[in-house]
């Protein structure tokens, strides 16, 4: 009796036969959101009204620039997530190391090396505080880190009193944050080699799986000599210290800090890292996702605007797509024997 | 209603299972299955993992849908096997207790015995305590639960929580000779005494006309407690039978199709070599002073009631939880685990006793499974060699024959006792000095507690220690050396070779427990 199987009908026995999952349902699982973003696309390529501008080669720069620091945001959040961890704060964090970097040369007129290098301490320093809070005294990652972002945004505040910090940023910043070399956006100069120690990371390292294993059962990974704290320790801190580059990123692109830019950019990362989970690795968090959710957003987020929608269509689509990749992940993981992604 | 009728005569027939056959996917979980369950009547349904038994309760349950075909009779009612609703099930008069349920411990007993309502409700719609508190008290003692209303969940014993549990599914039932119960593995996470308390209120319950159907795992559960035995293996009905002169041999060749001549391995020639792991005054957990040799090649068991620090000192060996006070050498060095990494350096394997949450990785493959305390080992380059990750755990796989069709299948999709196997594979591969156990064969079937036995045997004869912690007295009877006992903190006893057995080890477990207080 096969019945409506397609599947080899052979029973399974140890060590020869393969357990093959229908493959074009495998496919579809692993390259489904590719295969609509293609879709998008021709849609927006094709379609009369929008078709120009919107595969026009300074829309696509202007897409994949404005990218650049989203991708290094979620890559922020994603470095917890991979652990089943929150970070609400990656935005935050980006955003007080961008203010700090901006005030280091704007108003103590300290030269970009310095200011670079301060910008990535501030973000490292957050990333130590949610870490020793999560790790060491075990407080609630959703909790500590929604506490730091919303304190982080006062401070900004506070410090900014609302205007943007523009004046004396060297220009040199200002072209690395605007313009291409060869083509591409030079701040994707710096964003490529980061994304590829976050794949090596994650999917060469025992450092990777050791994340995984913690998603899976904590109590687990740490009776198979895993440093629970310290993999908690240091992700949290390697993701300060990736919202800290974000920060410095963002002055080169906005040409100052603000206290609003950098919270912003939490919402579109953690729909990206989301949405990424349900590609390539589908059923959790993983790199190449993470950059196809950010720019699956940013492209479909371009064609509405250019199909005349307004500015709230960011907002909504953003929320949707959360709905859709959690929903999509959570299917996904419990395919694979696990209960929720987070 | 008819009358009381003692198990055993021609009786009423309250349940009766004709031709039922589910198939999940390529794999046929029950085949043609039927047997009947008399009023009245304790009835164990048996098998090995895999067997079919919870896909069985799944389909009286309603919540899985069987082949079409079969057919259930409830108390003369036929119904399509595969038309089965949760409704239609409870209207049937069929209610379901199922393994570890769902109890809420910081909850009173009244409000666990209505969650899920319909709470008792005053005029205003809102729920009255009082009207709560009566009724509860109408559950309990209609299904005599011993217990108060107003007591928190988190006072109560592990099996009188069950037994609110029962009353909770019964609760709806008028009488106590009416309806089918059905329990899955009600005394899983049960110690034995608590279990023995939770199976004579289930005697009284089938001698006052319930008719009680129940899974276990635990031979003794069964032998000298149940009126009839139903066995299933690999989704095939085997036997239904009275209990009445059925052995224990029987039993396990019904349950493993062969007959099990030894399911516990041949004692190792006494050759017990120098010793491996020594504990000086330890203590941890309830324990103190507790003062230990393991040597190479033994397997040292230790027997004590639950709560008596039996995982504690495994626990405290591995670096988990490090002891408060004393030395522990480990071939004559002091052994210093602040964590669990330490021990596994040292070259120590703890396989815990919650297989679930403290030892399987369940969103991993077998492959990672496998290797996941000793990653390190397969960086090549720089990078994780997944292929050489994959040659191992073939080599893995075949070695303590786990079945599975493929290294990179879920860990979760297999049975319990294979996923044990993958666990003692884990610990294996890195030729432990001393391998720590705490309840390796709980949720296991007896064909693969056969085969882990055969593999601590393994471990112990190339040279390693074993400590294992067992409730299970037959076997710490059948595995072990030495056995040492726990009792109020300290190790009590030790019991050496020939003198192993089950009932020496109660009496020296329970008899002078009581004795003392």
């Amino acid at each position: 009796m096969t019945a409506t199987q397609t599947t080899d009908p052979v029973t399974p026995t140890p060590d020869t036969a393969v357990r093959r999952r229908m493959p074009l349902g495998d496919l579809a699982e692993r390259y489904g959101l590719l295969v609509l973003f293609v879709v998008m696309i021709v849609f927006f390529g094709l379609r009369g009204s929008t078709g120009s501008v919107f595969l026009s080669h300074a829309n696509l720069i202007q897409i994949v620039g404005s990218q650049m620091i989203i991708i290094l945001v979620a890559f922020a959040a994603m470095l917890p997530l991979n652990m089943g961890y929150f970070d609400l704060s990656a935005g935050a964090a980006a955003g007080v190391s961008s203010v700090a970097c901006a005030t280091a040369m704007s108003r103590f007129h300290q030269s970009i090396v310095v200011a670079v290098i301060v910008s990535l301490l501030v973000g490292t320093l957050v990333g130590l505080v949610n870490g020793v809070l999560i790790a060491r005294f075990k407080l609630s990652a959703v909790i500590t880190t929604l506490a730091m972002s919303t304190a982080l945004t006062g401070l900004m505040e506070w410090y900014t009193a609302g205007s943007t910090i523009s004046n004396d940023i060297p220009s040199s910043l200002l072209n690395f944050g605007s313009l291409s070399w060869l083509g591409v956006p030079r701040l994707a100069y710096v964003v490529v080699p980061i994304a590829a120690i976050m794949w090596y990371l994650q999917e060469c390292r025992p450092f990777g799986r050791n994340q995984r294993a913690i998603r899976s059962s904590g109590k687990a990974a740490r009776l198979v000599g895993i440093n629970v704290d310290r993999t908690v320790l240091v992700s949290f801190v390697a993701g300060g210290f990736i919202a800290g580059i974000a920060g410095a990123l963002l002055v080169a692109r906005s040409g100052g800090a603000d206290s609003t830019t950098g919270p912003s950019f939490l919402f579109p990362a953690l729909a990206a890292v989301f949405l990424g989970a349900t590609v390539i690795k589908p059923g959790r968090p993983n790199t190449v996702g993470t950059i196809i959710g950010v720019f699956f957003v940013a492209f479909a987020v371009s064609g509405l605007t250019l199909a005349g929608a307004s500015a709230w269509v960011s907002n909504l689509f953003n929320g949707l797509v959360l709905f859709a990749a959690a929903g999509l992940s959570t299917v996904f993981s419990r395919q694979r024997g696990g209960t929720r992604m987070f | 209603m008819t009358g009381r009728l003692t198990p055993g005569s021609q009786a009423e027939i309250a349940l009766a299972v004709r031709s039922v056959s589910k198939t999940f996917g390529a794999t046929r979980a029950l085949r043609d299955v039927s047997f009947d369950v008399r009023k009245g009547e304790l009835h164990a349904l048996v098998g090995g993992n895999g067997s079919g038994k919870s896909t069985m309760v799944k389909i009286l349950a309603g919540v899985v849908a069987s082949d079409p075909g079969g057919s259930v009779t409830v108390f003369g009612r036929e119904v399509d096997a595969n038309a089965i609703t949760p409704h239609l099930a409870r209207a049937a008069g069929l209610h379901f207790v199922h393994q570890d349920p769902a109890v809420f411990t910081d909850m009173t007993v009244a409000d666990n015995l209505f969650l899920g309502g319909p709470f008792p409700t005053g005029h205003a719609g809102h729920i009255s305590r009082r009207r709560q508190r009566r009724a509860a008290l109408d559950v309990l003692g209609r299904f005599g639960v011993e217990v108060s209303p107003d007591e928190l969940m988190a006072g109560l014993s592990a099996s009188k929580r069950t037994m609110v549990a029962i009353a909770r599914a019964l609760k709806d039932q008028e009488e106590l000779h009416s309806g089918i119960l059905v329990l899955d593995e009600p005394t899983a996470s049960l110690p034995e005494h608590e279990a023995r308390a939770l199976l004579d209120t289930l005697r009284r319950y089938a001698e006052a006309g319930q008719s009680v159907i129940y899974i276990t795992h635990h031979l003794d559960e069964i032998l000298g407690i149940a009126d009839t035995v139903t066995v299933l293996r690999d989704g095939q009905h085997i036997v239904t039978r009275a209990e009445e002169g059925l052995t224990e041999a029987q039993l396990i060749e019904y349950i493993v199709g062969r007959s099990l001549a030894e399911v516990y391995p041949a004692p190792a020639a006494a050759s017990a070599g120098a010793v491996a792991l020594e504990l000086r005054g330890v203590a941890a957990g309830p324990l103190s002073d507790v003062d230990l040799t393991v040597r190479r090649g033994e397997i040292v068991g230790i027997a004590g009631l639950l709560g008596s620090g039996r995982s504690s000192l495994l626990h405290a060996i591995f670096g988990d939880h490090p002891p408060r006070a004393g030395t522990m050498l480990l071939d004559g060095e002091p052994l210093r685990s602040a964590r669990p990494a330490d021990a596994i350096r040292a070259g120590i394997g703890l396989v815990p006793e919650d297989r679930a949450n403290e030892a399987v990785f369940s969103e991993h493959t077998v492959r990672e499974n496998l290797s996941a305390a000793s990653t390190v080992e397969f960086m090549r380059h720089g990078r994780l060699d997944a292929a050489a990750e994959e040659a191992e755990a073939r080599r893995l796989i075949t070695e303590l024959g786990i079945k599975v069709s493929s290294p990179d299948q879920l860990v979760s999709a297999l049975s319990g006792g294979n996923q044990q196997k993958v666990i003692f594979a884990r610990w294996l591969r890195r030729r432990p000095r001393l391998l720590l156990l705490d309840e390796p064969t709980q949720g296991v079937d007896v064909g693969a507690r056969a085969e882990i036995y055969q593999l601590i045997r393994r471990a112990v004869s190339s040279g390693a220690a074993v400590l294992m912690v067992s409730s299970d007295f037959e076997e710490l009877a059948g595995v072990c050396d030495r056995v040492a006992i726990l009792r109020r903190g300290r190790l009590a006893d030790e019991v050496t070779g020939p003198n192993i057995d089950p009932t020496r080890l109660s009496e020296l477990i329970f008899a002078r427990e009581a004795g003392r207080s």
